[in-house]
């Protein structure tokens, strides 16, 4: 079985409290899945008789009392309850249904009795989010093989389904594991255009439905750019046949662009057509250290143009980021001599020639040391250090983790201004929490992450809506690639006018007019009540 | 005291490896070369050495084709004074390379050779042993610790057997070779790469030395092993029995 926690995609019960968050690893498309399913639309069974109005029960509570009940529950399970946040209570909808056993044994004859799941303990880990801090009550879990089933989570769905080695167009399902193609176009002497620290269970549908940015978006641009068509399950059952494979294609409008980055609120992506950058091999890796954090922005610019076409990533992380990585990982060291360094920057080059690259990464180094940009720096002389640079920075998510409660936020910001909202919330948090920021520094987008002991709701209360203030003030995103869910959902205001969310709302009616594909999320809350 | 060091340029270890469609070798091209990992660690520790005070002078030594420059000024980046750089095209075999190693040694006249037990591509573990049994000198091969004793001119060399650890004490000069656990080196940091700029790398070749590189060796094929089956499940004790009997032939 597939570590759970990671793997996004799965069915959330329209549930009270606390529905999937996120990180940089997205959920795919979930339909809810309850018993006035979008199959029932198509199927007029009495089995789904949509005027059931289901009382407002909260279904956490009854799945924690049963926690407390059975007591073979582990000290891993009440640590997470102990984790939960109390903020947002949601009401379930009332014009959803419960499930009941009819409807699972509807479900068995669909797919196979080994593919409904009512274990609770494969339950209660695919309703918790990676960073435990949402809980779900789904009460059953699908697995589909194909699209004509019903598609709730689809990891069974990992075929690659053609690969053009002239064009580097890739075809495949929407539940292949990111690493696992990279693995594959490796062979054929290509790479995906997108890379993740999470790719070793990150998939491809969920990559694409939440239009996950990653480390290398500096180079080859975001998935809108890269993927050229779309196989996708409407809320209705439908099946919309976007699987084109053509690099240009005018014909009307370019509906996948509605589903790339839609979380699964309008369709659920079923397989993918994207293309991929040829696999060049001069790939050089230099860690650096930058004394402010003016010097980090000048030194991006002279990166853009004196390293240029070869560039491929450029992400920044500060010292108390670096402590964190050194503090809570294995086999991490700093690169660097220790120091009083204030910022680290990681540069990656790829070209297809290794002596012409180096020279060039390494000539920039050399004048960007004399002009005072860097205070100290790395280069990789093989692949093994190269990797152990990029754990620092990939290693960063997991690191937080261990150090207890995190509070995470992405943010995409001007870049001269984009610090100043660390320092800021550093003078406000003071010791109560730890501020950590690293990011994208190439696309201007900052992780920030506040680690506490624990959840606490007055360190929240001093976070929130603040971030999100300044964030608008600056004209900025209060999500840059790690999308809205359940968490953003009501702040969308703060990045997106009212009359464009409307215009979103109208979108999702017409493609979700009962709003059974993931609810609560993506979009506010009041929009749904006044339909 | 001075330290002569051989590295050696070979396939990146992070690499997959493909066997040419002829079977006459590896593929090299468009593939990404590195110092060796145990070349690399002989470096570090002639380094450290070099930095707690025994040590002058650190000289890097390759031999091998013109790219073979690139993996030296690696070693000078790392911090070594000098290199050495032997050119010589077509396959080098541990023999040659140790009696080439046994030549420069008579040049440069180092109180330590160190190299790398093994190179990763040939995996022959031979140069390091060799080398001693040309110049009579003692060696410590697998290093997993090597301590210096100034005064009375020795090293005493913890080497990694397959009993666990034995402790030799050598008389300088000596051979060492590398084991993994001896040392994690360092990288090579910008200051180092601009020093390297300037350091010296000295061109020889083999008729300098007055060594002839003929091979009583042979490749003649290169396959890849054969791929790994799946193991059978086997339903009872007696097939189990069976099976070790009559298909693999243990017992």
């Amino acid at each position: 079985m597939q570590n759970w926690g990671r793997t996004r995609r799965f069915l959330i019960y329209p549930a009270v409290n606390f529905l999937n968050n996120r990180r940089s690893n997205p959920i795919a498309a979930n339909p809810v899945f309850n018993s006035a399913f979008g199959l029932a639309n198509h199927r007029d069974s009495p089995l789904y008789s949509e005027s059931e109005k289901s009382n407002l029960h909260t279904c956490f509570h009854s799945l924690r009392d049963k926690v407390v009940e059975t007591g073979i529950r582990s000290a891993i399970r009440f640590q997470h309850r102990g984790f939960g946040s109390d903020a947002t209570k949601i009401q379930r909808n009332p014009l959803f249904s419960t499930l009941n056993s009819e409807d699972i044994s509807y479900f068995k004859g669909v797919l196979g009795e080994k593919n409904v799941i009512q274990d609770e303990e494969r339950l209660l880990t695919a309703n918790t989010d990676w960073m435990h801090k949402y809980r779900g009550s789904s009460k059953l879990l699908l697995q589909p093989r194909s699209t004509e089933e019903v598609v709730i989570n689809v990891s069974l769905m990992n075929n690659i389904i053609s690969f053009d080695k002239v064009s580097g167009i890739l075809v495949c399902e929407a539940g292949c594991i990111l690493e696992n193609l990279i693995t594959f176009l490796d062979t054929q002497g290509y790479i995906m255009p997108l890379d993740l620290g999470a790719k070793g269970s990150s998939q491809i549908g969920g990559n694409v439905s939440t239009n996950a940015g990653g480390l290398r978006l500096v180079r080859y641009g975001s998935l809108h750019g890269n993927v050229l068509g779309l196989e996708v399950v409407l809320a209705n059952g439908d099946v919309l046949d976007m699987l084109g494979t053509l690099r240009k294609d005018n014909t009307g409008y370019d509906l996948k662009h509605l589903f790339i980055g839609s979380e699964g609120s309008l369709g659920i992506v079923t397989k993918v057509s994207i293309l991929t950058p040829p696999k060049l091999s001069a790939v050089n890796v230099a860690f650096l250290a930058c004394k402010d954090y003016f010097s980090c922005q000048k030194l991006l610019v002279e990166a853009k143009w004196k390293l240029g076409e070869i560039l491929s990533a450029f992400e920044f992380l500060d010292n108390l980021a670096m402590d964190l990585v050194l503090n809570h990982l294995e086999g991490v060291r700093n690169p660097l001599p220790p120091s009083l360094h204030s910022f680290y920057v990681l540069i990656e080059t790829t070209g297809s020639d290794e002596a012409y690259s180096k020279e060039k990464l390494e000539a920039f180094l050399l004048h960007a040391m004399g002009a005072g940009l860097i205070t100290d720096g790395a280069l990789a002389q093989d692949i093994n250090q190269a990797s152990s640079f990029w754990l620092i920075r990939e290693g960063l998510p997991e690191a937080l983790m261990k150090a207890g409660a995190v509070y995470k936020y992405d943010l995409s910001l001007p870049i001269e201004n984009m610090y100043n909202l660390v320092e800021e919330m550093r003078i406000r948090l003071g010791e109560s929490a730890t501020v950590v920021a690293y990011g994208h520094l190439g696309d201007g987008n900052l992780h920030l992450n506040i680690s506490t002991p624990q959840y606490e709701d007055k360190i929240l209360a001093q976070i929130e809506p603040y971030v999100y203030e300044w964030t608008s003030k600056h004209r900025g995103s209060i999500s840059a690639e790690h999308g809205l869910g359940l968490m953003k959902a009501n702040e969308i205001f703060y990045s997106k006018p009212t009359n464009v969310v409307h215009l979103m709302g109208s979108i999702k009616k017409a493609l979700d007019p009962k709003g059974i594909l993931n609810p609560y999320k993506v979009l506010p809350h009041s929009l749904s009540s006044s339909s | 005291m001075k330290i002569m060091v051989a590295i050696k340029r070979v396939i990146d270890y992070a690499v997959k490896i493909r066997v040419k469609p002829d079977k006459s070798g590896v593929e090299t091209k468009n593939v990404k070369m590195s110092m060796n990992p145990f070349c690399e660690i002989a470096l570090e520790e002639a380094l450290r050495i070099k930095e707690s005070g025994m040590a002058s002078e650190v000289v890097a030594v390759s031999m091998g084709p013109t790219q073979c420059v690139d993996t030296l000024r690696t070693g000078l980046a790392m911090g070594a004074d000098r290199g050495i750089h032997v050119e010589a095209t077509g396959a080098l075999l541990p023999l040659s390379v140790a009696r080439l190693l046994r030549a420069l040694v008579e040049v440069e006249e180092p109180g330590l050779l160190i190299l790398g037990k093994q190179a990763i591509d040939d995996d022959c573990n031979q140069t390091g042993q060799m080398v001693a049994g040309l110049l009579n000198w003692p060696q410590g091969t697998f290093a997993s610790k090597v301590v210096l004793d100034k005064e009375k001119q020795a090293v005493t060399v913890d080497r990694e057997v397959d009993g666990g650890l034995e402790t030799l004490c050598l008389d300088l000069p000596a051979v060492i070779t590398t084991d993994l656990r001896l040392n994690q080196p360092r990288y090579a940091t910008l200051p180092n790469i601009m020093k390297a700029k300037s350091k010296v790398i000295k061109k020889f070749s083999p008729q300098d030395l007055n060594v002839e590189i003929k091979s009583d060796l042979e490749v003649v094929q290169v396959t890849e092993p054969p791929k790994r089956k799946a193991g059978v499940i086997v339903s009872s004790v007696d097939e189990l029995i069976d099976k070790l009997k009559n298909e693999a032939n243990v017992i």
